[in-house]
């Protein structure tokens, strides 16, 4: 059965009423797409329950500040970001994957030491392929938060790097670093896949 | 910019590695846009290593608004909550120490 689902400005007014009726179809129409975006930035399901709980509550506490003229969904997944991101930075660390082991290596004289794998997948066999798409969830999952992060805000959530930077107090060019390595990081997983070498 | 090999000024594999982000989010300026194009021309490991990056990040991409399951017991749990919550004060913010207040 379809859930039902309420315009902006009907899910605006009720939200501002606190009206039950109007949090339970909150609930039911953005709590699948916020977890979603949640779930980028951990695969820990207890602490996705929570950010997911806490952004839903965030919504609703700060729903007299939405302006009204333009679309609520972009609003409330900066709040989902923005909540993981702080979440996460709480966290103790977990035992962390090394970057290093997973950068191309280089000859004295800057050739690569190695023959590169060639391949090249249609990025829309993710969608086709359950075990790719897996990999590559794990392989962004065990980056560490601060390449997790700024890589899941620019590749997944779109935010140009100005943004990302300002929104982890990061400098532009850290930044760019961290997203660089992180893509090289998934490339050789990837790589190391499709090569049957995982 | 200062690549590696300077002798030449040519692009190494490692200067282009480097520069593959600029490259492939198509912000790079065109001067060494061009070395780069010159390097890869030559090079195939490289644009073999381009195509794979390109590749990965566009996979990636495909991620983007990907709704997730819910389980119908954690909506209930969360319809619960926030019915209780909405209606509590919000903590207040807590101050900021003045910068020329005194430490106890």
């Amino acid at each position: 059965m379809k859930a039902k689902t309420l315009d902006q400005g009907n899910l605006i007014e009720g939200l501002k009423s606190r009206d039950t009726k109007v949090i339970d179809t909150f609930v039911d129409q953005f709590s699948r797409p916020l977890f979603g975006v949640i779930l980028n930035y951990t695969k820990n399901p207890s602490d996705a329950e929570e950010i997911l709980q806490d952004t839903l509550l965030r919504v609703i506490r700060k729903i007299d500040t939405f302006r009204q003229q333009s679309d609520i969904w972009p609003w409330m997944k900066r709040i989902a970001v923005n909540n993981s991101i702080m979440w996460l930075r709480k966290r103790k660390r977990q035992r962390e994957i090394q970057l290093d082991d997973w950068m191309p290596r280089f000859r004295e004289d800057g050739e690569l030491t190695y023959p590169i794998f060639g391949w090249t997948g249609d990025p829309e066999e993710v969608f086709l392929n359950r075990e790719l798409s897996a990999q590559l969830y794990d392989a962004i999952q065990s980056l560490p938060f601060q390449y997790r992060a700024p890589l899941v805000l620019r590749d997944i959530d779109g935010y140009p790097i100005r943004q990302i930077a300002s929104l982890l107090g990061l400098k532009e060019a850290t930044t760019k670093t961290r997203i660089h390595r992180a893509r090289l990081f998934l490339r050789e997983k990837l790589a190391r896949y499709h090569d049957g070498r995982t | 910019m200062k690549f590696r090999n300077r002798r030449t000024d040519l692009l190494t594999c490692e200067d282009c590695i480097h520069l593959l982000l600029d490259y492939a989010d198509g912000s790079m300026d065109s001067e060494v846009r061009s070395k780069l194009d010159e390097h890869l021309s030559a090079c195939p490991p490289c644009q073999h290593y381009l195509r794979s990056y390109s590749s990965c990040t566009e996979m990636v991409q495909q991620l983007r608004d990907q709704e997730a399951q819910v389980p119908g017991e954690l909506q209930d749990r969360l319809k619960s909550f926030l019915k209780e919550q909405v209606n509590l004060p919000w903590p207040e913010p807590r101050r900021r120490r003045a910068k020329w207040s005194k430490r106890s």
